[in-house]
């Protein structure tokens, strides 16, 4: 013989009312922290974009100091200051009868100063930016269907 | 409704009134008409603006390294105009006055020019430029100004690199000079390889825009085969020589002849390279020369062919020579003169010498010996060791500007059209030919194609360039041989003529202890009325130590008043020079050499 069984009672009014408020209130926590979480992270990412600028703003100075240090040193070592401060410290030019010519084995003669090879910049180094850096998240959703109604043919 | 709750339910109305009001501000900011101009015009203005990514021009070097062409930093001073007010607009045209020592004038008009952010409209200045390439020092006065008074604030700079010349004129013959684009020397032939394309892009302000940065490669660099010691002491003696002898302009080449490198090029005038292009150009002034308007040559070793002379008279040996037609050994009887063609040639003093062998001929540097040197090779023979030697036409060597004269011979005899007027070659020109007169060549057209005597008899591709530093590594060039005009044999025995020759008559060109080769030129210049009378050419090319070259020099003068002869004004030169050369290239004495070979 099958029994129905049935509530005796509903729930208190108050119960259910604070049920309901807190799932209000749980909606708006959430709400809330994901406005956070989202202020956070953007405001992480203006940061980071910020301090992107200002780096390669840097890089550009370093890259313009550099050269322009390099031409310094050689603005100091010119052919011409070499002569003259040589002459001051009284150097004079050598004659030959002032060389000495000594036999040294294995003596391998003056040797070129290192000159700086620049870095290389090969297509495989750059950075290749990924879709997903400069996607909105709409971009992402309509790509993402496209991509899905192409590859079942739709 | 209970009374407790009507607070509760008053506060939410409250605040869903207050949102409502927020959302519908929002919109009506959204969808108003002036909102959205006012945020077309100044959104995408602050949110993009146009940068430049500047490449960096490669260094050029010499062959050990140092610098002989880099980069400095220079500013640009300017205003920001949307800054400029009636307040503090005196102060900083006062400032920008004394700071640039401009005329006041002039920086009144650059700061007051009218703020115009709108680039589609004419008058578009957001920016004015009042001082360009400011220094390092003025940028710092600025800057510690505006730490004291903020009326300064709308003064900016924008530093950029400016091509720099260390040695200012050493060189400057060979390095030509970079404005916007190389010219000249090894700025203007490497110009693709010492600069890459500079972009421009537009650049989003937004810091949320993440955005490729175009990365612009460096230049690369050039490492020259010049020494730059060398270059200056060739300068120095180049610069007295002139000076001393009165000659209008000069020319010395120094050259590896095994390998083609040139180790000096030095040539009058130098204009100091870090001057602005127009200044650089003005010291090269356009000149009347036989009515005709001729700029000074920036480079004469490469651009200004001559008459060379005597010198000439090597190649008409070594054809000689090599061909069979005469030996070291074969006399000659010089009666000091000789018709050819309707020609009348005589020796360069009126003089008869008798007889001669073929080292007394080149010894007394005698004409009418040279014209009877070149019959016994016959002409077709004589024209074909020219061709070898490459005379008719250029060298090829990696300098911007390189100039030739079109050859007169058998095989190109209208270079200048039919016009019976017009130069053209007919058999009697085998005479002046013989001894360097009627043909016409650079400096680096002579020494390139002389070193293949004293290089087994090779000519070699004469060039500036021993390395590019390109995508992270140094290419080396290899040295190549572009002709072998004459035997090794002949090479040598030629080398041995013009040693003994030098050694037999005393000259002022040898130099104790080194064993040289070497050959005078005095040759006469002509003009469109004949030869001017008591105006020369001197030239000299030597080379040593004879029996294992390792430098070949080439000098020429130009328009001598000392004295018209090569003998008396530049073979001391030649002497000084090689002094200095086997110094400066770590050549021991003869002797000594012979020793350190034998101990190895």
């Amino acid at each position: 013989m099958n029994k129905r069984y049935t509530q005796a009672h509903q729930q208190k009014p108050w119960r259910l009312q604070i049920q309901r408020f807190g799932l209000v209130l749980l909606l708006l926590v959430v709400l809330v922290l994901s406005f956070f979480m989202n202020l956070n992270f953007t405001a992480k990412a203006a940061q980071a974009g910020v301090q992107v600028r200002i780096l390669e703003a840097e890089r550009e100075t370093l890259i313009r100091t550099i050269s322009a240090n390099s031409t310094k040193l050689a603005l100091l070592t010119s052919a011409t200051t070499m002569k003259n401060r040589a002459k001051e410290l009284g150097f004079v030019p050598a004659t030959r009868a002032d060389i000495e010519y000594l036999y040294i084995p294995n003596y391998i003669g003056k040797q070129p100063e290192a000159v700086t090879i620049p870095r290389t910049v090969n297509e495989q180094d750059t950075f290749q930016m990924v879709p997903a850096f400069t996607q909105s998240i709409w971009d992402w959703l309509y790509q993402g269907t496209f991509i899905k109604l192409d590859t079942e043919g739709k | 409704m209970r009374r407790e709750l009507i607070r509760f339910y008053l506060v939410g109305i409250a605040i869903i009134l207050f949102s409502i009001t927020i959302v519908f501000r929002l919109v009506q900011i959204q969808t108003d008409p002036i909102f959205h101009e006012i945020s077309e015009k100044v959104g995408n203005q602050a949110i993009y603006k146009p940068k430049e990514f500047e490449a960096v021009r490669g260094n050029i070097y010499d062959r050990w390294g140092n610098l002989l062409a880099g980069n400095s930093e220079v500013y640009e001073i300017g205003v920001n105009l949307n800054q400029v007010s009636e307040s503090n607009k005196e102060e900083i045209i006062n400032f920008l006055t004394i700071l640039t020592g401009k005329d006041k004038a002039d920086v009144k008009a650059r700061v007051e020019i009218p703020y115009q952010p709108d680039p589609m409209k004419e008058k578009h200045a957001v920016f004015s430029t009042v001082y360009r390439n400011a220094s390092e020092k003025m940028v710092e006065e600025i800057a510690s100004a505006q730490k004291t008074n903020r009326a300064l604030y709308p003064i900016t700079w924008n530093g950029r690199l400016q091509r720099t010349y260390p040695d200012h004129r050493l060189g400057a013959n060979l390095l030509g000079f970079y404005s916007s684009e190389g010219f000249f020397g090894v700025e203007g032939f490497y110009d693709n390889i010492l600069s890459t394309t500079e972009t421009s892009t537009f650049i989003s302000m937004n810091p949320y825009d993440v955005m490729e940065i175009p990365e612009i490669p460096q230049g690369s660099s050039i490492i020259l085969t010049v020494d730059r010691e060398i270059q200056a002491k060739m300068e120095e003696i180049l610069d007295r020589t002139i000076e001393n002898t009165g000659s209008s302009s000069g020319t010395v080449i120094v050259m590896n002849p095994e390998t083609g490198e040139i180790l000096s090029m030095a040539t009058t005038p130098r204009a100091d390279l870090n001057l602005n292009s127009e200044q650089i150009l003005a010291e090269y002034p356009t000149q009347k020369i036989d009515g005709f308007d001729v700029q000074t040559p920036f480079n004469r070793a490469i651009m200004q062919t001559y008459e060379p002379g005597s010198v000439f008279k090597v190649f008409t040996l070594a054809a000689a020579l090599d061909s069979g037609a005469v030996t070291p050994e074969t006399e000659f009887l010089d009666t000091g003169v000789v018709n050819i063609g309707g020609m009348t040639i005589y020796n360069w003093d009126y003089g008869a010498w008798g007889y001669q062998d073929m080292t007394g001929c080149m010894q007394h540097s005698l004409n009418v010996c040279m014209v009877w040197m070149a019959q016994q090779t016959t002409t077709k023979t004589f024209y074909e060791y020219l061709t070898a030697f490459n005379i008719d036409r250029k060298t090829n060597i990696d300098l911007d500007g390189e100039n030739s004269y079109p050859f007169l011979s058998p095989s190109n005899p209208t270079p200048f059209g039919s016009d019976p007027n017009a130069p053209r070659w007919y058999e009697g020109m085998i005479g002046p030919h013989s001894f360097g007169q009627g043909v016409s060549v650079t400096p680096i057209r002579m020494i390139t194609s002389l070193a293949a005597v004293a290089n087994d008899g090779r000519i070699m591709a004469p060039h500036i360039q021993k390395a590019v530093v390109q995508d992270g590594r140094i290419r080396y060039y290899n040295p190549k041989i572009v002709a072998t005009p004459i035997k090794p044999e002949t090479a040598h025995t030629v080398t041995e003529m013009l040693a003994n020759s030098l050694e037999n008559e005393a000259s002022e060109a040898m130099v104790p202890g080194y064993r040289l080769a070497g050959k005078t030129g005095t040759a006469e210049i002509p003009s469109p009325q004949g030869y001017v009378a008591g105006q020369t050419n001197a030239s000299f090319v030597g080379w040593g130590p004879a029996d294992d070259p390792k430098f070949i020099v080439y000098i020429w003068l130009e328009k001598p008043q000392s004295s018209i002869w090569s003998s008396v004004v530049v073979s001391p030169v030649f002497s000084e020079i090689v002094e200095n050369l086997v110094i400066l290239m770590d050549i021991p004495p003869d002797h000594i050499r012979m020793e350190m070979a034998s101990n190895q």
